[in-house]
């Protein structure tokens, strides 16, 4: 029990330490900065852009990886797990080699398009992508994998489409972690820094998304910087209160 | 089993999620070691000539050892008003050392042993042809600068200013090794940083001078912390830095000597 209130001391300190430098009395007037508004909002603007892409191109992947039977398919699901072990900053790195404007993807679709990704807001929404998909990946595998399939073969008898029976039964059945999967994943997006720098780079109102600014911040104006920090925070306690039922089964 | 499994995969990512999203900071390497070692904090681009004299030092005093942490100035500052036990602080810039010296957290004077000027970064062969600080305004140029508040972002801006210029920024970089690399990775077309860390980065970049009219000079101030344990061997070691020796050595590394 000792042990247990150590470690719970280990998460909460940090907490109360950011809590009590905040400063109160000057809140509006942080939170008011055009700098930290433009912020918040691309923050939003590219966690959430990140979260579309990662449903899109995430739930067919973790479907393929569960359902579909095919040479290297472990190799493959090591592959997409990756990012959640290796440091944001290496993935950041790898992204610019692939897809910077000297990299094999990127130089030739500069040189066609004139369109380079680092320090645009779609590059910030690929790093995020590349960092958070994973989680969502994980959730949604592990629920399609222990969901009864009998489900599933029942409607094709009763001679449902694949997209029907994806699209009716599939889903539906795997509903809780799927709402799980988007918000881990939202969130992971949401406090992404090392790729998003080493990719994206850092300019206001472009790609410096909260936790870029937060950074910057520390350079000068530590009780700015502790504000964004704060709002940080009480977005993503906000999400993982809402989630608790999910992981914990509180009632 | 599955449930319980699919549970814990989830604790571990929200783990995982907490543990990863503020990263980017480093710690002081505070020793708590009295006697033999002199633990110093220095400025990211005192990197490659520290170690040098690092081991000069060592050699002349070999009851000594030196331990330096590096990061950014502001960082290091931040790490001292927060009670970082270190002998000695080396600044990039004098604002970073006025954090430290107003109240009693240092001991002695503050002095200058280098100063560092601006430069034009470029790939090598500098293939937009770039050759003043006025070429950086041209139409298409990727500029990588620093951040207003990192002194090299500062620094920039003020020759910017002196040169009656606005360039465009596409990335604030939070210090000038980040400058640089963009510059060496081919993201940025040029970028401003200081000449020593230009001549420090091995690969891809060269540099263009900047005329002394358009160019800021910042000064390396160095200074004794009341923190430390090791106050003769802190002294010795400043002493050494501003010797002949030591300067040799800073002016190796492209540093302008006092």
């Amino acid at each position: 029990m000792i042990l247990g209130a150590v470690a719970a001391l280990l998460f909460v300190l940090p907490l109360i330490g950011l809590v009590i430098r905040v400063p109160w009395p000057d809140l509006g007037t942080y939170l008011a900065d055009p700098r930290v508004l433009d912020a918040l909002w691309l923050s939003l603007v590219c966690s959430l852009g990140a979260t579309v892409v990662c449903l899109v191109f995430g739930i067919p992947l973790a479907w393929l990886q569960v359902r579909v039977s095919f040479p290297g398919r472990g190799l493959l699901r090591a592959i997409t797990t990756l990012p959640v072990v290796l440091p944001p900053v290496v993935g950041g790195v790898a992204l610019l080699l692939v897809f910077g404007r000297k990299g094999f993807v990127g130089e030739p679709l500069y040189n066609l398009t004139g369109i380079s990704l680092p320090f645009t807001t779609a590059g910030t929404i690929l790093a995020e992508a590349f960092v958070a998909m994973p989680f969502l990946i994980l959730t949604i595998g592990g629920a399609l994998q222990s969901m009864d399939t009998r489900l599933e073969d029942a409607a094709r008898t009763l001679s449902a489409s694949r997209w029907t029976v994806f699209w009716r039964v599939t889903l539906p059945t795997i509903r809780p972690s799927l709402i799980a999967g988007t918000v881990l994943c939202w969130a992971r997006a949401l406090g992404e820094f090392g790729a998003t720098i080493t990719f994206a780079g850092n300019f206001p109102g472009r790609t410096q998304t909260l936790p870029l600014a937060v950074y910057v911040a520390l350079e000068t104006d530590t009780a700015a910087a502790i504000t964004l920090s704060m709002v940080m925070l009480a977005i993503s306690l906000g999400v993982l209160i809402g989630l608790r039922r999910h992981w914990f089964g509180v009632q | 089993m599955r449930r319980a499994l699919l549970r814990w995969t989830g604790l571990m990512a929200l783990v995982v999620v907490s543990a990863v999203g503020a990263s980017g900071c480093s710690s002081a390497g505070a020793g708590g070691a009295g006697g033999t070692k002199v633990t110093v904090l220095a400025a990211a681009s005192l990197t490659e000539p520290f170690n040098a004299i690092k081991d000069e030092f060592t050699k002349q005093h070999p009851a000594l050892t030196v331990e330096v942490s590096y990061g950014s100035s502001s960082a290091l500052a931040s790490q001292i008003t927060n009670g970082a036990e270190a002998d000695v602080f080396a600044s990039a810039d004098q604002a970073n050392m006025a954090k430290v010296t107003g109240g009693d957290l240092v001991a002695g004077a503050v002095e200058v042993f280098a100063r560092n000027t601006m430069a034009i970064v470029v790939p090598t062969g500098n293939p937009r042809g770039i050759r003043e600080l006025k070429d950086l305004t041209g139409a298409g140029l990727r500029i990588s600068l620093g951040a207003p508040p990192v002194p090299v972002g500062k620094a920039a801006r003020e020759g910017f200013a002196k040169a009656g210029l606005r360039v465009p920024a596409a990335t604030e970089e939070p210090d000038v090794k980040a400058v640089v690399s963009r510059v060496a990775l081919g993201e940025a077309d040029a970028g401003i940083a200081w000449v020593t860390d230009v001549r420090a980065t091995k690969q891809g970049v060269e540099l263009v001078e900047i005329p002394a009219g358009h160019n800021v000079v910042s000064d390396y101030p160095i200074v004794r912390l009341a923190a430390g344990k090791n106050g003769h061997g802190a002294t010795a070691l400043i002493e050494f830095i501003r010797s002949k020796s030591g300067q040799d050595i800073l002016r190796r590394y492209g540093f302008q000597t006092i």
